[in-house]
């Protein structure tokens, strides 16, 4: 039989993943920048009249003076913004959490679950603000 | 002198609901509507952010720092306004309080439901002051 319990449990595990999802992507666009960043050579650097630098002059990104290299991109707010994105459907998930532990606490009186769920919370909510106020403070 | 029998009567209350039965019962049907419409919202800014995400993923990635903040916030409005209705739900729950112990637990959970709102909104209008 399917109760409100389980669609809550069931909405709970689809924000975990779309939480996990949003930092792995996060990562992988990183990952992505920062090879990208990695592969850009100073074109002084090639003898470009031989034909075998050719090949690879195609595959990387070549820079041939400083006027024309792209502007740098910051990783951490990059990152910070990923986790703060994620840690919002997280914040999500644990509203979703407290609307079935408050629905147990009159139905069933108190249990451990529920301090559980609590230290959950505000464990989520304290790193999402530690983060958000980091952010500011160092204007990133 | 003939005296009438009185009649007496007795009201029969054994048949009757007692009243705090019916409004417990109004409570919990009040109480679980405002959850359902609490849930909902949270589920719909979840889809709407989701969506937004997927959307930005083709953009450069300066871009789709700028609007992941937006979709970010617009996804906090959607648990700032369904944490207003779960304190209602709260403040309505606190008239069948079973104990002591119940309503201190209530507190905290409203309590910190009070200060995370208190500081989503704060975001947000310090987002509206910056854009």
């Amino acid at each position: 039989m399917i109760t409100l319990e389980a669609i809550v449990l069931f909405l709970t595990y689809v924000l975990d993943i779309v939480a996990i999802s949003i930092i792995l992507i996060t990562m992988g666009q990183l990952i992505l920048l920062l090879l990208r960043r990695a592969l850009v050579v100073d074109s002084k650097k090639f003898p470009a009249s031989k034909s075998f630098f050719h090949v690879f002059m195609k595959q990387v990104n070549v820079i041939s003076n400083e006027s024309t290299s792209e502007p740098k991109i910051f990783i951490i707010p990059i990152l910070a913004n990923g986790l703060l994105f994620a840690l919002e459907f997280e914040c999500a998930n644990a509203v979703l959490r407290l609307i079935l532990v408050i629905s147990s606490l009159f139905r069933d009186g108190p249990n451990p679950d529920i301090y559980n769920t609590i230290i959950f919370f505000v464990g989520i909510f304290a790193i999402r603000m530690i983060t958000s106020f980091t952010l500011k403070k160092f204007d990133l | 002198m003939i005296l009438s029998p009185q009649k007496v009567v007795i009201l029969d209350l054994n048949g009757l609901i007692p009243i705090e039965v019916i409004r417990s019962y109004y409570i919990d049907l009040i109480t679980f509507g405002i959850d359902i419409l609490a849930a909902s919202v949270i589920i719909i800014s979840v889809i709407m952010a989701v969506i937004s995400f997927l959307k930005i993923l083709k953009n450069p990635i300066k871009d789709q720092t700028m609007d992941k903040e937006s979709i970010r916030l617009r996804l906090a409005r959607g648990i700032l306004l369904a944490l207003d209705f779960e304190i209602g739900s709260d403040i309505i729950k606190t008239m069948q309080i079973p104990g002591i112990k119940e309503l201190l637990i209530l507190g905290v959970i409203v309590t910190i439901r009070i200060v995370l709102s208190w500081s989503l909104s704060k975001e947000i209008d310090r987002h509206n002051k910056m854009t």
